[in-house]
């Protein structure tokens, strides 16, 4: 008998899995992932869990074998039920294994492959940049004469574990000044800093998508016709770059389907970050019963008893009121089906806080380094110990180099010298960029634990945040983003792109580039930077955010027309 | 109508540019310039009469004075004959002390909420029904002997101990022995009696389990406008902010004298070193400085906006904590406004802000720690048109709510006043 029951829950587990997937793949390939999914749900602790209190509740009340199995049926479909994590969890699992192989498609759709050479052009921009990191973390190590891992003695262990703060400032390097800029404000900040990769690099590496092949048929061309090399500020020169600063296109949306797919942002619908203002501001008195808000906040009670994280995702679509946002979501991003949510993040970040203390990683001063800037900001100061502790927890988890999708061809840790007790280095399998403490800055505003702000920021990472600083050819990758915000705004108000493009001499990527880098982070109030992030979780795409650059360009154009330097553009711009 | 004009005995940039970018003018102070002593020879006479004609016609709408500066005194001295005409406003209330000054404030509270809990109709009137915000607090050496057993009732508690006239942290330290209040009294080679004693103190109970945010503490500073006292008119500033502490909180015993810890003042976290190493050293219980002032940032000195904190508290603590914290701190503001309500002169020439200090404690309890007078914020914490209003259009609360700037009602007696009124015709 509890065979059976078992047996009835497989199957229900893998039908629901199946009608999950079948909008993806075909028939055959069907069962094949329903397997896959029902192995990685019989691998979560919750599962066990849930089938055993399951089993003792049916068999208690079940009498024949009929009953028994419409008791089963009942119990995992009621709506607090099992199914719904099944749901969360498979939801998940594809955004996480199936959506990161997709790559974006060339933009005239002329088949013959071009599609694989933008991918090709993309990896290769990729290696280039993955090179030159690699070259300046040796150089580093080489400079500071630290070893890129060591492990800590036992009494450094304790000391490390004694200082509740991670705080070791004496290792860091004083070439930070205090008064350095914000990463996603600053301008022309030509100063040295110690980093891998920063914006500029970035910004340079998307541009390059390309550029080898480009350049070679364009040396071609001119030698056939004696003309003199043009200089490096003419690259663009020709007319079909006029448009553009990038070398390859893409597909990417239309502004027309962006009103399609974002149409709960059109303003008929309720929003908060605006109606609640709105709302408290028309209302006087001393109490102003906020009635849109109140009923804001019913429907994401719902969502949450519910469970269900399409519920909170479609709420999140209209923004989330600041009280419900870390449970929302938590709702949203966390889905690993733990039998106890606390416990799990307890278990993680004690450990993660071992290995913390363990090693002694050449990253570690660039991450310091990094969550200085949140001193120079006055919304997210009170934060820097967080976010500290938070990129110290995250250069230690290999849980990221479980879920990212990292090139197995990358050379970290294939090294000897990068591996310590033959683990790779960095255990997470990712380098930190200039300005990432502005990922982790935001998310301090939802916890008041270091363990479950990490376990929101680690989500974060491995969806969104790895994306904005990676050049890859999936679609929400760096360059599939910049590549979108120069359609979208050239659709949206071509006499702004022309106007800075040629009359300023300022590519409008050039001016939004960090604003889409750091997803806003210190660009736009706190505030408003988690109302943004609401949505970005809610229709779980990047591509919000350079329709936002795009949009707060349209928002200034009237300072920008009337601007006659770059300088101009770049104070009237900065909200 | 003829631009405004303002005159200013402090010369600070803040009130200057204010002032000018409201388009209004220098004025000219009247007879309260001194004499002219050097010009004193007869040659001169006609021109001293002349003098004395001009000065007599003083030229200023607005006057912004600093406090117990004899300008002020003088103008609102009973004695000086000297009248402000119905277009002409000035900064200050004559007895601000009454609020300002932190024994006659404990003191004043203490009485207005035994009435108040005594008052049971009233009390169930407001819906601001928390009273109980000020933490346990004697004047000493007054009550001495009250503070003593209060001590011995509760022998593991912090008591802090503040100067009831200074400022910015001055002269403030943290006891938790009874025997160090002898020594400091020893040390300052004083006697305890009202006779001979000049610096009095009030000891307050320590607010040990504030509230941490990213492990540091931090209090909260509001801005009051008050326009009139009866009936009771009052604004609050929506741009308050919470001054955050350099180093991490702990109540170990042997870190009870690190000012960079305990107080938020921003200018103990500023200049913690030279201002404090200044001051007549006291054995062992004045304040040590370990640190040096490289925690301190320049960019934002440790001032987080009200704003964020209440966004961080929403999310942190949910809604209704929050709600009840904002409603409870509204609470303290109103209640301490009316505790002092029926002794402040009222005079419809003076308006004045008060700065709040607020602590938050661990269960979200906020606690009055003092209040202060602001001087040198004017482009903070007066509204665009308060002049204008004052000046002859008739009462701030006339105005629609959009000229408020930044200021939002807290309490307006004249209007409710007036609407009682007038659904009960007597």
């Amino acid at each position: 008998m509890i065979l059976a029951t078992v047996a009835e829950l497989y199957d229900e587990v893998e039908q629901h899995v199946g009608l999950e997937r079948n909008r993806f793949r075909e028939e055959s390939e069907l069962d094949a992932l329903a397997e896959v999914f029902a192995e990685q749900i019989q691998s979560t602790s919750s599962f066990w869990i849930e089938r055993k209190r399951l089993t003792e509740s049916v068999l208690k009340q079940a009498s024949t074998p009929q009953e028994l199995e419409r008791l089963v049926v009942k119990a995992f479909g009621d709506p607090s039920g099992f199914h719904g994590q099944v749901d969360n969890f498979t939801v998940m699992w594809h955004r996480r294994h199936v959506a990161q192989s997709m790559s974006i498609a060339p933009a005239d759709n002329s088949g013959d492959g071009s599609g694989g050479v933008i991918e090709m052009q993309l990896r290769a921009a990729a290696i280039s940049l993955n090179t030159l990191v690699l070259r300046r973390l040796n150089r580093m190590s080489i400079e500071m004469s630290t070893p890129l891992a060591r492990r800590r003695s036992v009494a450094e262990e304790a000391a490390f574990m004694a200082s509740s703060d991670n705080e070791y400032t004496a290792e860091l390097p004083s070439s930070l000044l205090q008064n350095d800029c914000f990463p996603s404000k600053g301008w022309g900040q030509d100063m040295p800093k110690t980093c891998l990769c920063d914006d500029a690099d970035l910004l340079e590496a998307v541009k390059a998508v390309g550029m080898r092949a480009q350049a070679a048929a364009g040396q071609l061309s001119a030698s056939q016709t004696q003309q003199p090399k043009q200089g490096k500020q003419h690259r663009h020169g020709g007319y079909d770059k006029f448009w553009t600063c990038l070398s390859v296109s893409t597909q990417t949306t239309s502004l027309e389907e962006f009103r399609m797919r974002f149409s709960e942002l059109h303003p008929q619908f309720k929003h908060i970050g605006l109606d609640d203002t709105l709302e408290s501001e028309a209302l006087t008195g001393p109490n102003p019963g906020d009635v849109f808000v109140a009923a804001h906040i019913e429907v994401a009670e719902a969502a949450l008893a519910s469970g269900s994280s399409r519920a909170a995702r479609q709420l999140a679509k209209h923004g989330i009121p600041p009280s419900l946002r870390p449970r929302l979501w938590d709702l949203m991003l966390q889905s690993d089906m733990t039998e106890d949510y606390s416990v799990h993040v307890a278990r993680t970040y004690t450990r993660l806080k071992v290995m913390a203390s363990r090693y002694d990683l050449l990253v570690d001063r660039l991450v310091r380094l990094d969550a200085k800037h949140a001193s120079n900001d006055d919304g997210y100061f009170v934060f820097e110990d967080m976010v500290r502790e938070v990129l110290l927890l995250w250069t230690r988890d290999v849980w990221m180099r479980r879920v990212l999708p990292l090139d197995p061809t990358n050379a970290l840790g294939s090294n000897n010298n990068w591996s310590i007790d033959s683990s790779p280095f960095p255990p997470s399998g990712v380098l930190p960029v200039w300005g990432i403490a502005l990922y982790a800055m935001p998310v301090c505003f939802l916890h008041g634990s270091a363990g479950h702000a990490y376990m929101t920021f680690r989500e974060m990472y491995a969806r969104y945040f790895y994306n904005l600083h990676t050049v890859s050819a999936r679609p929400g990758g760096l360059f599939h983003l910049c590549q979108t915000f120069e359609t979208v705004l050239k659709q949206a108000d071509a006499a702004v792109y022309y106007h800075m493009a040629t009359t300023l001499g300022l590519e409008p990527l050039d001016l939004v580039f960090k604003w889409i880098l750091y997803g806003f982070v210190g660009v736009l109030d706190c505030e408003q930077v988690l109302l943004l992030w609401d949505r970005v979780l809610g229709y779980d795409t990047l591509e919000l955010l350079p329709v936002t650059a795009a949009a707060l360009v349209v928002f200034r154009r009237d300072q920008i027309l009337q601007a006659d330097s770059v300088q101009l553009v770049q104070v009237c711009a900065c909200v | 109508m003829p631009p405004i004009k303002w005159f200013t005995d402090i010369e600070k940039s803040c009130l200057l540019t204010n002032f000018e970018k409201r388009g209004w003018q220098r004025g000219s102070e009247g007879m309260l310039l001194a004499p002219d002593t050097s010009s004193g020879s007869s040659s001169s006479d006609s021109c001293v009469v002349a003098n004395r004609e001009s000065l007599s016609t003083d030229d200023w709408n607005f006057y912004w004075a600093a406090p117990g500066v004899h300008n002020f005194r003088a103008i609102m001295s009973p004695e000086s004959g000297y009248r402000l005409s119905d277009a002409q406003i000035i900064n200050h209330f004559p007895n601000h002390l009454e609020l300002t000054k932190k024994d006659l404030m404990v003191k004043n509270i203490k009485r207005y909420r035994k009435e108040f809990e005594k008052d049971k109709e009233r009390m169930a009137q407001t819906r601001y029904q928390y009273i109980d915000f000020l933490p346990t607090t004697y004047t000493l050496p007054g009550d001495y002997n009250l503070f003593a057993e209060e001590f011995r009732k509760n022998p593991s508690a912090v008591w802090i101990m503040k100067p009831t006239d200074k400022a910015r942290g001055i002269g403030i330290f943290i006891i938790n022995k009874l025997n160090q209040i002898k020594k400091w009294s020893r040390d300052n080679k004083m006697q305890w009696s009202y006779a001979n004693c000049k610096d009095t103190y009030v000891v307050s109970r320590y607010i040990d389990n504030p509230l941490l945010i990213g492990s540091k503490k931090f209090d909260l500073r509001l801005y009051i406008l008050v326009t009139s006292w009866r009936p009771l008119v009052a604004y609050r500033h929506k741009q308050g902010f919470s001054r955050f502490c350099a180093v991490k909180y702990n109540l170990d015993a042997e870190e009870l004298d690190n000012s960079f810890m305990h107080l938020t003042n921003v200018s103990i976290q500023k200049y913690g070193v030279r201002e404090l190493d200044a001051l007549p050293r006291q054995k062992g219980t004045m304040l040590t400085i370990a640190l040096g002032q490289e925690d301190y940032n320049e960019n934002n000195g440790g001032k987080w906006s009200f704003k964020n904190l209440v966004l961080y508290l929403q999310a942190a603590h949910g809604h209704e904590a929050t709600q009840r914290l904002l409603d409870e701190i509204d609470s303290i503001l109103i209640h301490s406004l009316r505790a002092v309500q029926s002794l402040m002169t009222n005079d419809k020439h003076c308006f004045e802000c008060y700065g709040y200090d607020i602590i938050i404690d661990a269960d979200l309890r906020p606690w009055l720690i003092e209040h202060c007078l602001i001087n040198d914020i004017i482009n903070l914490v007066v509204p665009e048109d308060l002049a204008d209003a004052k000046c002859g259009k008739g009462g701030v609360a006339g105005k629609t709510k959009k000229d408020w700037g930044e200021f939002v009602l807290l309490q307006d007696d004249a209007t409710s006043d007036k609407a009682r009124r007038s659904r009960t015709p007597a």
